[in-house]
C-alpha cells in the first residue's frame, strides 16, 4: 500500500506526533510506533481511511522532499519537530513535493495527527498511560 | 386494501417505548407483533471499539443502524445546503437500531421531568418564532407511570434527595449506584459552599442484584456500550422478555416498516414491512403503535400519508448540552463506572431572565480518545511531547460539568421526506432541517455560567470551554415530532397518544413530547409507554 520509504517516513512522523517519553524504555510510556499505531493505520488504510491513502503517499513523499538531501526519518528528532512545525504553519517550499497546493501541507498534517492520536489513545499503552481502567475494577474486557 | 387482522397490535420499533408497550399489551392478553429493523445484539457483538460506538461514532457505530442501508439528508442551517449523511456522521442524529433501541447502550440517566416542564407556555409565555406549549397532561398524571418505570425497568436512586419534585409515593427500588466517588465528593463540597442542593443521579443500573440480574461491576464502558453483566436495564432485558414469555408476542427483527396501511374508509388496518429476506409483507392488526423514535416515526407517518401533514415532523427537538470543563489539582476521576454521580436540579426553573433551564451533572467515565477529541483546552498543542504529557497528567484531573438545556421548540426544526433520496428498500428517507431557537441559546449561556461557578467553587484551577451555539439538536434525545395536544390543528396525537382522526393508531415513543424538559428524556418516554399500553389494553 505504501512503499518502504513511505512506511519509514510514516513511522518517524508517528513517533513525533506521539513521541516516546525521554525516560522510555526504563520508565514512562512508549511512543506511537511501539504502542502499535502503525498497525492501526495499516488496518485503517484498508478500511475507513482507504480513500486517503493517495493523500498519505503524497504527504509522506513531500515530507521527504522537504527534508532533502536527508530523508525525514534520518533527521534528528529536534529537526523532525522543527520541520513538522513548519508544515503545521504552512511554511513549506513550493519546490518541494507539495505541488501548487501549499495549503495541503498543514491541512493534511492535522488529519494525520488525529489519526495517530486515534491509534494511540485507543491502544493498550495509551489507555494505561492515562489510567482509563480503574486499577481496582474487575477489569472485564471484550 | 383489505387485510384480515392477525394481531391485536402491531408495534413498529423495539426501543424504549415500543418494547414497553409490547410488554404491557402481551401481559394484558393481547396478541402482539413487535417489528424491529435492527437485531438483538449480545455484549460481544456490541464490543468495545472506542472509535465505533454510540458515544463516539468516528467511523461507525455498535448498535445500529447499519450504515449504507439507512441514509438521511441533513440541511445545514449555516448555508442551507443539503447532504446525504450516514448514521455515524454528524447531522444524522442517530440514536440506535437494535432490540432495546437506545436502551441497550444508553447511559441510563433516569430523570422525571419537573412539573413545570409540562407547563412551559403558561409559565413563561410563548417566545416569538417558537411553538412552546403546555402538555395536555400534567406531572401528576404521569407520576404513577414514572413510578412504574422506575420499578419495572429498575432505577437506582434516592427519592429523599429529589427535592425539586413533589414527594415520591415510593422510593426507588435500589439505592444509588455510586454514592461516593472522587467527583461526587469534590462537587458536593463545591455545591455546599454555594448553598446549592445536590442529588445522586438516578440511573437504570442495578446497584444491587435486581429482577434476577446482578449488580453493576463499575466498569468504564457504560455510556455507548452494552453491559458485560447485564446490570444496565432497558427494554431488551425487562419488558421485551416479559412480552415474549407470555407466548403472545412475536418479535420479528431485521424488519423494516415501510408504511401504515388503511382501508378504503381510511381506517388503519395494519403495517407493511420488509423482512430479513427482503420480502414485502403486509400484516393486519386491530391497533398499530408507531415507536421508531422521533425521526423515524415522523418519517413513517409521512410515508403513510397519515396525520396532520403540516404538523407531523415539526418541533423536532433534543437537547443542546451546555457546560464547561474544569482541571483540578487532585484526581476527580476515580475510574468507578458508570461515572456520572452528582447533579443539581436547582437551575431547571426559576432562573432570572431566561426560559426554563436544565440540570447540571458530572460526566460518565470518558474514553481517552473522547477526552482527546472533545475535552482538551483550546491552547494545547495537538501533537508532540506536551500533548502526550497533558493527557497523561490530566485525564484523571479533568471533569466536565454539563446538562441538557430545555429546548424551546421551533416549528422550523423539522423532519420532512427527502424528494430524491431513498433507503435500501426504496423508501423516501428523513430530511432534517432547522436550528436551535434563540431562547435555547440564551438559556444555554446561563447554564454555562452556572457550570463555571460550580467548577470554581469545587476547586478547579482552570476552567475552559464555552457555551454552545445554534445547531439542530435532535440526536440521542430526539423528541417532539408528533406532539400531543387537544387541538388537532396544532398537534398530532391526543392526550392518550392516539393520532387525531385515527382511533386505532398510537404513538409509543418520544415523538409525543410537547417539550423535552431540562432532563434526559428516556424515563418520560418509558412512563408514557406504560400509560399508553395500559390505555390500549383497556380500550381494545
Ligand atoms: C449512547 C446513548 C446514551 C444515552 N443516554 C441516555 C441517558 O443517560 N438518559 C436518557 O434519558 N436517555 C439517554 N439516551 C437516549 C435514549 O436512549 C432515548 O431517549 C430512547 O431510547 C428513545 O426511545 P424511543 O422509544 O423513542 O426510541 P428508540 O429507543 O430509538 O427505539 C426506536 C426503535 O425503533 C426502530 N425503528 C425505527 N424505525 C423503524 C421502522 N421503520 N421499522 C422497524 N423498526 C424501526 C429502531 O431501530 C429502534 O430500535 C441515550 C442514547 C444513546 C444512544
Ligand atoms: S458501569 Fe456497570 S452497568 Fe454500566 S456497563 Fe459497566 S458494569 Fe454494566
Amino acid at each position: 500500500m505504501l512503499t518502504e520509504a513511505q512506511e519509514r517516513t510514516l513511522a518517524a512522523v508517528v513517533d513525533r506526533v506521539v513521541p516516546p517519553d525521554e525516560t522510555w524504555p526504563d520508565s514512562g510510556w512508549p511512543g506511537g510506533v511501539e504502542a502499535g499505531v502503525l498497525d492501526y493505520l495499516r488496518e485503517q488504510f484498508r478500511r475507513d481511511l482507504a480513500d486517503l491513502v493517495p493523500h498519505y503517499r503524497r504527504f509522506l513523499d513531500a515530507l521527504d522532499a522537504e527534508a532533502a538531501p536527508a530523508t525525514f526519518a534520518d533527521l534528528a528528532p529536534e529537526a523532525q519537530d522543527a520541520l513538522l512545525r513548519r508544515v503545521e504553519q504552512g511554511d513549506v517550499r513550493a519546490t518541494g513535493g507539495w505541488g501548487n497546493d501549499l495549503a495541503f501541507a498543514p491541512q493534511f498534517f492535522r488529519r494525520v495527527v488525529e489519526h495517530v492520536a486515534e491509534g494511540f489513545y485507543t491502544s493498550p499503552a495509551g489507555r494505561r498511560m492515562v489510567r482509563f481502567e480503574a486499577e481496582e475494577a474487575a477489569g472485564v474486557t471484550a | 386494501m383489505t387485510t384480515k387482522p392477525r394481531y391485536d397490535a402491531v408495534i413498529v420499533g423495539a426501543g424504549a417505548g415500543g418494547g414497553i408497550v409490547a410488554g404491557v399489551l402481551a401481559e394484558a392478553g393481547k396478541r402482539v407483533l413487535l417489528l424491529e429493523r435492527g437485531r438483538p445484539l449480545s455484549f460481544p457483538e456490541v464490543g468495545r471499539d472506542h472509535l465505533r460506538n454510540q458515544r463516539l461514532s468516528q467511523y461507525g457505530n455498535n448498535a445500529g443502524p447499519d450504515g449504507p442501508d439507512h441514509p438521511r439528508v441533513f440541511v445545514s442551517r449555516a448555508n442551507g445546503r443539503a447532504r446525504v449523511v450516514l448514521p455515524h456522521e454528524g447531522g444524522y442524529s442517530n440514536n440506535a437500531a437494535c432490540v432495546g433501541g437506545g436502551t441497550l447502550v444508553y447511559g441510563g440517566q433516569a430523570w422525571r421531568f419537573h412539573p413545570l416542564d409540562f407547563k412551559m407556555a403558561s409559565t413563561y409565555g410563548v417566545p416569538a418564532g417558537s411553538s412552546l406549549a403546555d402538555w395536555p397532561i400534567t406531572y401528576d398524571d404521569l407520576a404513577p407511570y414514572y413510578e412504574r418505570a422506575e420499578h419495572e425497568i429498575g432505577v437506582a436512586g434516592d427519592a429523599s434527595r429529589m427535592a425539586h419534585l413533589p414527594p415520591y409515593a415510593r422510593d426507588y427500588p435500589m439505592p444509588p449506584v455510586t454514592p461516593d466517588t472522587a467527583s461526587s465528593r469534590t462537587f458536593g463540597r463545591g455545591a455546599a459552599a454555594l448553598g446549592w442542593r445536590t442529588l445522586p443521579v438516578p440511573l437504570t443500573v442495578n446497584s444491587v442484584p435486581y429482577q434476577g440480574r446482578p449488580a453493576c461491576l463499575h466498569c468504564q464502558h457504560c455510556v455507548g456500550f452494552a453491559c458485560p453483566v447485564d446490570a444496565k436495564n432497558g427494554s431488551q432485558n425487562t419488558l421485551i422478555p416479559r412480552a415474549l414469555v407470555t407466548g403472545r408476542c412475536d418479535l420479528v427483527t431485521g424488519a423494516m416498516a415501510e408504511r401504515i396501511e388503511r382501508d378504503t374508509s381510511g381506517r388503519v388496518v395494519g403495517v407493511t414491512y420488509w423482512n430479513e429476506r427482503d420480502e414485502r409483507i403486509t400484516v393486519g392488526a386491530e391497533v398499530v403503535v408507531a415507536a421508531g423514535g422521533a425521526v423515524e416515526t415522523a418519517r413513517l407517518l409521512l410515508n403513510s400519508g397519515i396525520g396532520n401533514p403540516d404538523q407531523v415532523g415539526r418541533n423536532l427537538q433534543g437537547h443542546c448540552y451546555s457546560g464547561a470543563h474544569g482541571l483540578f489539582e487532585h484526581e476527580v476521576v476515580d475510574g468507578q463506572g458508570p461515572g456520572v454521580s452528582i447533579a443539581t436540579c436547582d437551575f431547571n426553573h426559576g432562573n432570572e431572565g431566561v426560559i426554563g433551564g436544565g440540570l447540571l451533572a458530572d460526566e460518565f467515565i470518558p474514553l481517552p480518545i473522547v477526552v482527546w477529541k472533545w475535552h482538551t483546552p483550546p491552547d494545547l498543542p495537538r501533537w508532540g511531547a506536551e500533548a502526550k504529557a497533558w493527557m497523561r497528567d490530566n485525564y484523571r484531573r479533568l471533569m466536565r460539568i454539563q446538562g441538557p438545556v430545555q429546548d424551546i421548540p421551533n416549528p422550523e426544526c423539522r423532519v420532512t421526506l427527502d424528494p430524491d433520496v431513498r433507503d435500501r428498500w426504496g423508501i423516501p428517507v428523513a430530511r432534517l432541517s432547522g436550528g436551535t431557537h434563540d431562547e435555547t441559546v440564551r438559556t444555554a449561556a446561563f447554564l454555562h455560567g452556572k457550570a463555571v461557578e460550580w467548577l470554581k467553587a469545587s476547586g478547579a484551577v482552570r476552567v475552559f470551554g464555552g457555551p454552545p451555539g445554534h445547531s439542530l439538536s435532535a440526536g440521542q434525545h430526539q423528541a417532539g415530532t408528533c406532539r400531543m395536544g387537544d387541538d388537532p390543528a396544532t398537534s398530532v396525537t391526543d392526550r392518550h397518544c392516539r393520532v387525531h382522526g385515527h382511533d386505532n393508531l398510537y404513538i409509543g415513543d418520544g415523538s409525543v413530547h410537547v417539550t423535552n424538559g431540562g432532563f434526559n428524556p428516556v424515563l418520560t418516554i418509558m412512563a408514557l409507554a406504560f400509560r399508553t399500553g395500559e390505555h390500549i389494553a383497556k380500550s381494545w
